[in-house]
């Protein structure tokens, strides 16, 4: 899909900034249904994305991600549980400790998947994350990082209300070559 | 255990008896095999063509419900296929007879494969093939008059069975297991089995601006 304008502000989607902030820091379970796509300069691939997302009050993860194509076969299964991952891509299953080094072996994408849980959430991962805010409804339209001293822009397209929290239900992760586009069906709180 | 035999209490038997046995068991299984895919093809034979919506679960290893779908497949013989997924995200798969196709409005791309090899990781595709020899890579168990499996014999296949479900020769559903664990339930309705489909279903033209991932 063409990248549309950007979509006139809801006002009802309206919140002040820290109070987002901190409402959606104290959001530690969700789970997305959607759409994801890698886009590279030569590759593109997409799929079904299944995410169920927890993290305790010790800061243990856990969670279980599914990719899956267009005939209901599974591209990708991860589960992570603390800093043990499992992740099962094309028949074969690995172990590791450190999920972002194993997905880069195994793909070539560096893909920081802590930084992303905080950035879907439209939060900063490092203090110096920069954002900026819709001028009406006060909600993150673009998100730029240096993680990994990198240069990561998030863009977010629009927005739905999920038990009164605000959450983008569509948007962009951009480093260099690489593209990720995240569409979300149903965030379930 | 009686001295290192697995059946506690069995006679103990002698490798060459056990042996025979087992060539036994597997003459009757490939027996049964044959018969089970002459049935299979049997039931294929009464398909020329159809046209259905199907709805869709996806079921992960541990039966949890992934995800739901939904959309329309047409098919008629030989090798053609439209495949239009609407939920719960658009997509096409289009064999055109020699072409398989696979669109994805989502990243503007349509992968193009070579029918052949694609059969491989879509055995939905054997329903439309008449050539037998595409069927020697797959086994077939029959599970009843109206239930047939297919079992990919190449273990490196992303699907591991489609088992195929019939009413009155009919096809009505058909479930795909990877080899993941993760398993596909395919209900067909309003299916019509009587017109011929129109000829455009199975063409594909590369949307404007789509990117070609040609794989053939």
């Amino acid at each position: 899909c063409a990248v549309q304008p950007p979509v006139p502000s809801d006002t009802s989607l309206t919140q002040e900034i820290s109070e987002r902030n901190q409402q959606l820091s104290a959001l530690n379970k969700w789970k997305i249904l959607g759409r994801i796509a890698f886009i590279q300069a030569n590759k593109r691939e997409s799929a079904s994305l299944n995410w169920l997302y927890e993290q305790d009050l010790q800061d243990n993860i856990s969670q279980r991600l599914d990719l899956t194509a267009p005939l209901g076969i599974n591209v990708l299964h991860l589960e992570s549980d603390n800093n043990r991952h499992i992740l099962e891509v094309d028949g074969e299953e690995y172990h590791s400790d450190d999920l972002d080094g194993l997905i880069y072996s195994l793909t070539g994408l560096t893909l920081p998947t802590r930084a992303l849980s905080y950035w879907l959430k439209g939060l900063a991962y490092l203090p110096q994350d920069k954002l900026s805010y819709d001028k009406v409804t006060r909600l993150p339209t673009r998100l730029t990082s240096l993680y990994d001293n990198r240069l990561w822009s998030v863009e977010y397209q629009n927005y739905q209300l999920v038990n009164q929290h605000r959450l983008a239900t569509k948007f962009s992760i951009t480093q260099a070559e690489l593209n990720i586009k995240i569409l979300v069906k149903k965030w379930t709180l | 255990h009686v001295n290192g035999h697995d059946e506690p209490g069995n006679k103990p038997v002698s490798k060459a008896y056990q042996m025979a046995v087992k060539d036994q068991a597997v003459v009757r299984l490939d027996e049964n095999a044959e018969q089970a895919k002459q049935a299979l093809l049997a039931k294929l034979e009464h398909i020329k063509h159809f046209s259905a919506k199907f709805s869709q679960q996806v079921f992960d290893a541990d039966s949890n419900l992934l995800q739901t779908g939904a959309g329309t497949l047409v098919v008629s013989k030989p090798n053609l296929v439209h495949w239009q997924t609407t939920e719960p995200d658009e997509s096409l798969i289009v064999s055109d007879g020699e072409t398989l196709w696979f669109y994805d409005p989502f990243v503007e791309q349509a992968t193009a494969y070579a029918l052949e090899s694609a059969i491989a990781n879509t055995p939905i595709l054997l329903l439309t093939s008449q050539d037998e020899s595409m069927w020697q890579n797959y086994r077939i168990s029959k599970v009843s008059d109206n239930s047939f499996i297919v079992h990919a014999l190449d273990s490196n296949s992303q699907v591991k069975t489609l088992e195929l479900s019939f009413e009155q020769d009919k096809l009505a559903g058909f479930v795909i297991l990877d080899a993941s664990g993760q398993l596909s339930r395919f209900v067909l309705s309003g299916s019509d089995f009587r017109s011929q489909p129109k000829k455009q279903l199975f063409q594909f033209t590369l949307p404007s601006g789509a990117y070609l991932d040609d794989q053939r």
